[in-house]
């Protein structure tokens, strides 16, 4: 049985998303995540257990692979898409409230910038670790995330991304309306051009070069 | 001399190297999935692409200072690409777009949370943008009387964005393909605007990346933030 858990892993880590997908080359022909899901949930394991010791620890595996360069993009995105298939499976369990998220990030792109794959791709890594995001999207201004913020309960952090050196210069004036009205919001910065040195100029509570590195910050603050 | 010209042509996909294309995205289409998602989503789809461009040509043009003087206006476009183009004897400022098709469908794949289909036709869109731009080039760059420069976009080799709005002040007013965002990015996304040097001495058309200071440029930080948005 626990191998069915670790096979889940596995196809989370090297993206199986399901038989029909012809992806990774070396796993053609076999079922995937979300097969596997299925019967594992068919078979009485628990959905916190299948989040808990395949899907999130799968996640993280990739997280790193990605953030050393043995993974990139694209690896990440088949990652995400296989879990993806077996979180649809999971949903219902968070909706009846037997499964809970970790925590909620409000995350977007900031206001004059419309570039949002690097938004995305933290936002499907912190999904894969088990945190509910909401996403404002691009050209997000102030009054966007803090709308974002009012409406949503338990709300721990933010993240601001930006590609631009003129657009990330924005990130100053969101942070500044952001925490004056919600002190107690961990914000995160990060994108192409931002620096641990802006970060700090801007007041932000942690610059992540990865997604990863988000993830890992966001795991010690919702302990 | 001041000339104007606003163009749109068809690109018919079956006459483009698509491989090679695919290639250019460094990303691995020789991957069956990947292979299967753009003859879906791309190949099977789209029969062409229209390229709108539009340029106009200065002839009566100063260059001191790190400063193009042309018209009524000045593009300050700082050392870098001045040392490329400062023996121009004219400048071609130009713009063009491949319109909002694919990117509209690469967001709709990423709203559905299908990141990777969204991924993969931003990327070729990327590129057939690119593809694109080289054809505007072989297509106004025939005299042979002259050299010409690379392509110097703003927002790039320490030239301010903003100055984007110059650009489209000394285009046709006519060409309505592209708008500016108030941030002066472009709307479609997939468009390519800039400058065009030439002139009778022979360009240095390599990228001079070494002797720039740029804080925070992308290729400067880390490997991490190269490899997101790449």
């Amino acid at each position: 049985m626990e191998n069915n858990l670790e096979y889940l892993k596995t196809c989370i880590i090297k993206g199986k998303v399901s038989l029909g997908i012809p992806h990774p080359k070396d796993m053609v022909g076999l079922e995937g995540a979300d097969e596997v899901t299925f019967q594992l949930l068919q078979k009485g394991f628990t959905p916190f257990d299948i989040l808990n010791l395949s899907l999130l620890p799968g996640m993280k595996v990739v997280g790193n692979y990605f953030k050393e360069g043995k993974y990139y993009i694209p690896d990440v995105l088949m990652s995400a898409k296989a879990m993806k298939s077996s979180m649809k499976h999971l949903e219902p369990y968070f909706t009846s409230g037997d499964l809970q998220y970790k925590g909620t990030v409000v995350l977007g792109t900031v206001i004059g910038d419309l570039h949002d794959i690097g938004k995305n791709l933290v936002k499907m890594v912190l999904e894969g670790g088990g945190y509910k995001i909401i996403d404002v999207g691009v050209d997000a201004s102030a009054e966007k995330f803090i709308n974002a913020i009012q409406n949503t309960p338990n709300v721990s952090a933010i993240g601001l991304s930006a590609l631009l050196t003129s657009t990330m210069l924005n990130m100053k004036e969101i942070i500044s309306l952001v925490k004056n009205n919600f002190s107690h919001l961990k914000v995160l910065v990060g994108g192409a051009p931002v620096t641990e040195k802006f970060a700090n100029e801007i007041e932000a509570d942690f610059y992540s070069p990865n997604p990863q590195d988000a993830l890992i910050y966001l795991n010690g603050i919702d302990k | 001399m001041i000339l104007k010209s606003i163009s749109e042509h068809k690109i018919n996909l079956s006459e483009v190297n698509l491989i090679q294309l695919y290639s250019n995205t460094g990303i691995d289409f020789e991957n069956p999935f990947y292979a299967q998602v753009l003859k879906e989503n791309f190949e099977d789809k789209y029969k062409t692409i229209s390229l709108n461009f539009t340029f106009s040509s200065y002839t009566n043009i100063s260059l001191k200072n790190f400063k193009i003087y042309l018209e009524n206006e000045t593009l300050n476009v700082k050392k870098i690409i001045f040392d490329q183009i400062k023996y121009s004897s004219g400048i071609i400022v130009f713009a063009l777009t491949i319109g909002e098709k694919l990117e509209n469908l690469s967001k709709e794949f990423f709203m559905k949370g299908d990141y990777l289909e969204g991924y993969l036709i931003d990327k070729v869109a990327s590129e057939l943008t690119e593809y694109c731009a080289d054809i505007f080039s072989d297509t106004i760059i025939k005299n042979d009387d002259f050299f010409y420069s690379l392509r110097y976009s703003p927002g790039y080799c320490g030239w301010n964005v903003a100055e984007q709005q110059k650009i489209f002040n000394l285009l046709p007013k006519e060409f309505t393909a592209i708008r500016l965002t108030e941030s002066y990015l472009m709307i479609p996304v997939k468009s390519v605007s800039g400058i065009i040097g030439f002139g009778k001495k022979e360009f240095n058309n390599n990228y001079q990346c070494n002797i720039c200071n740029e804080e925070f440029c992308i290729k400067r930080n880390n490997d991490n933030a190269a490899r997101i948005n790449k």
